[in-house]
C-alpha cells in the first residue's frame, strides 16, 4: 500500500501501472530509472536474471550480495516485487524473515468464538440464582 | 527476543526508520468503535436474559445500549472509512480471510437487529417481532465482542499480531464488563442484581486477562504499559478496579450504582484505548518487527548449519 490520500482518506495501492500496461507500456517507475535498477516483466525471467546478477557480483567479492523476496517458498508466498541487496533486508528497512498474517488467522477465529462463547456464558451466569 | 542482551546491540535497521506503514485507523473513531461495538454486543445477550427472567426494566436498557452501540459504532466506522458507500461496499461479498468482510457481515445484521428490538420495546409496537429481533441480536452478540481483536490481530504489527490468543479474550471480558456496567447505570435496585454481578465477573476478567497478555508479550508487553498506552491502561485500571468495588457492594444505592457503573464503562473504554496505542507504538518502533524475525532466521539458519556441518 502507498498511503491514504488526505483528501477524501481512501487507500491507494500501487497497481504496477495498470494503465500503462494495457497500452503494452513498463511502469512509470521501470521507466524513469536511470539506472535501470527497477525492471519490470515475467517474474521467471526476472528471477534468472536476479541470480545471474548476485553470482556476478558474488565472484567479484561482494559477498553479501543477495536476493530479498525472490522465493515463492518464503513466509509470504514470494514477493511480486523482489530486491537485490548488498546486506542484511533490515539495514534497508524491510522484514528479515516475515509471515503472512493470515498463517495465524484459524487460530485467531477459533479464539475468538471461544471468548465469544465465554462472554455468552458468563451473562448467563449472572442470571443463575440472582437476587431480586 | 529470548532475553538475549546482544539483541538490541545487534538490531539494525533503516536509521531507525519503522519497517511497518503507520496504521491509518483514526483515533478516537477506531477505539471508540472497539468499545461501543463490545457494549453492543453483551448489551443484546444481555437484554435476551433479562426478558426472559422477568427483567423488563433492564432489558429495556440493554435492548437501548445494544442499538445504541451499535449505531454509535457504525457511524464511527463510516467516519474512520470516510464515505457511507464504503461500508455498503464491503457488504457486496463475503471473505473469511478478511476479518473486516466478516466484521461487517456480523455488525449489519446486528445493527439492524438491535435497532428493531429497541423501536419495538419503546414505541410498544410488534413486540413479537421485536422479540425475535432481539433474539437475532442476542445470537450475534458474543461474536460482537471479540471480532474486533481478530481486525487487529490480523495485522503485522507485533504488539498486536503476537497477542492474537489474547486479544479475543480480553476484548471479550472488556466487552461484558461493559455490558453489565450499563444495566447498572440504567437499571434500579430490584433488577440490577445481574447487572451489577456482570460488571463485577467482566472487570475483574478484564483486569487479569490484559496482565496475562502483557506477561506473555514478554519484551512487547512493554508496549502496553509505557508511553500513551501505558498512562490509559493506567486510567483503566484504576476505573475498573474502583467501579468493580462499587459494585460489588453498592448496587442498591442508586447513586453508588451509577457512579460504580460509569467507572466501569469508562475503563473499557481506556482499556480500547490502551489497545490501540500499544500497537501504534509497536508498529512505529523497527525494533518489534525486526528483533524477533532475526531471531527467527538466524535460529534457522544455525539450524540448517548444524545439518550441513
Amino acid at each position: 500500500m502507498i498511503d491514504i490520500r488526505p483528501g477524501d482518506g481512501r487507500a491507494w495501492k500501487c497497481t504496477l501501472c495498470y494503465d500503462r500496461l494495457g497500452a503494452g507500456m513498463e511502469p512509470a517507475c521501470a521507466k524513469a530509472c536511470p539506472t535501470d535498477s527497477i525492471q519490470f516483466g515475467p517474474l521467471d525471467e526476472l528471477r534468472e536474471k536476479a541470480a545471474e546478477r548476485v553470482d556476478v557480483l558474488q565472484k567479484a567479492g561482494v559477498a553479501d550480495a543477495r536476493l530479498y523476496g525472490h522465493d515463492p517458498a518464503d513466509g509470504v508466498g514470494g514477493d511480486g516485487a523482489f530486491f537485490l541487496l548488498l546486506d542484511e533486508p533490515e539495514v534497508y528497512g524491510l522484514p528479515p524473515d516475515p509471515v503472512v498474517t493470515t498463517r495465524d488467522l484459524p487460530a485467531m477465529w477459533k479464539r475468538a468464538a471461544l471468548a465469544a462463547a465465554g462472554a455468552v456464558v458468563a451473562v448467563a451466569a449472572a442470571f443463575v440464582g440472582a437476587r431480586r | 527476543m529470548t532475553g538475549g542482551g546482544d539483541d538490541a546491540a545487534d538490531f539494525r535497521s533503516y536509521y531507525g526508520k519503522p519497517v511497518l506503514n503507520r496504521p491509518t485507523w483514526k483515533t478516537p473513531d477506531v477505539p471508540a468503535y472497539f468499545f461501543s461495538g463490545g457494549m453492543a454486543g453483551a448489551s443484546a445477550v444481555l437484554a435476551e436474559f433479562a426478558a426472559a427472567t422477568g427483567r423488563p426494566a433492564l432489558c429495556r436498557v440493554a435492548r437501548l445500549g445494544a442499538a445504541g452501540g451499535a449505531l454509535a459504532g457504525a457511524v464511527l466506522l463510516v467516519h474512520d472509512l470516510g464515505r457511507p458507500s464504503r461500508f455498503l461496499n464491503m457488504l457486496r461479498m463475503v471473505k473469511f480471510t478478511s476479518p473486516l468482510s466478516v466484521g461487517s457481515w456480523i455488525l449489519a445484521p446486528f445493527s439492524g437487529l438491535a435497532a428493531v428490538a429497541a423501536a419495538s420495546e419503546m414505541s410498544g409496537i410488534a413486540p413479537g417481532l421485536g422479540r425475535a429481533a432481539g433474539v437475532g441480536a442476542a445470537v450475534l452478540g458474543g461474536p460482537m465482542t471479540t471480532y474486533t481483536a481478530v481486525l487487529i490481530s490480523n495485522t503485522a504489527v507485533p504488539a498486536w499480531h503476537e497477542a492474537h490468543r489474547d486479544l479475543p479474550v480480553v476484548f471479550a471480558a472488556s466487552a461484558v464488563a461493559a455490558g453489565g456496567a450499563l444495566g447498572l447505570v440504567g437499571a434500579g435496585a430490584p433488577e440490577n442484581g445481574p447487572a451489577a454481578r456482570l460488571a463485577v465477573a467482566g472487570a475483574a476478567a478484564e483486569l487479569a486477562a490484559s496482565r496475562v497478555m502483557e506477561r506473555k508479550l514478554g519484551e512487547l508487553g512493554t508496549r502496553y504499559t509505557t508511553g500513551r498506552a501505558g498512562r490509559w491502561r493506567q486510567a483503566s485500571r484504576l476505573l475498573t478496579a474502583t467501579g468493580a468495588v462499587g459494585a460489588l457492594f453498592g448496587r442498591r444505592r442508586r447513586a453508588v450504582a451509577v457512579a460504580s457503573g460509569l467507572a466501569v464503562l469508562a475503563g473499557s473504554l481506556a482499556t480500547r484505548f490502551a489497545v490501540f496505542h500499544a500497537g501504534m507504538a509497536s508498529a512505529a518502533d523497527p525494533r518489534d518487527t525486526v528483533v524477533r524475525q532475526r531471531q527467527r532466521l538466524d535460529d534457522r539458519e544455525h539450524a540448517e548449519g548444524a545439518k550441513i556441518g
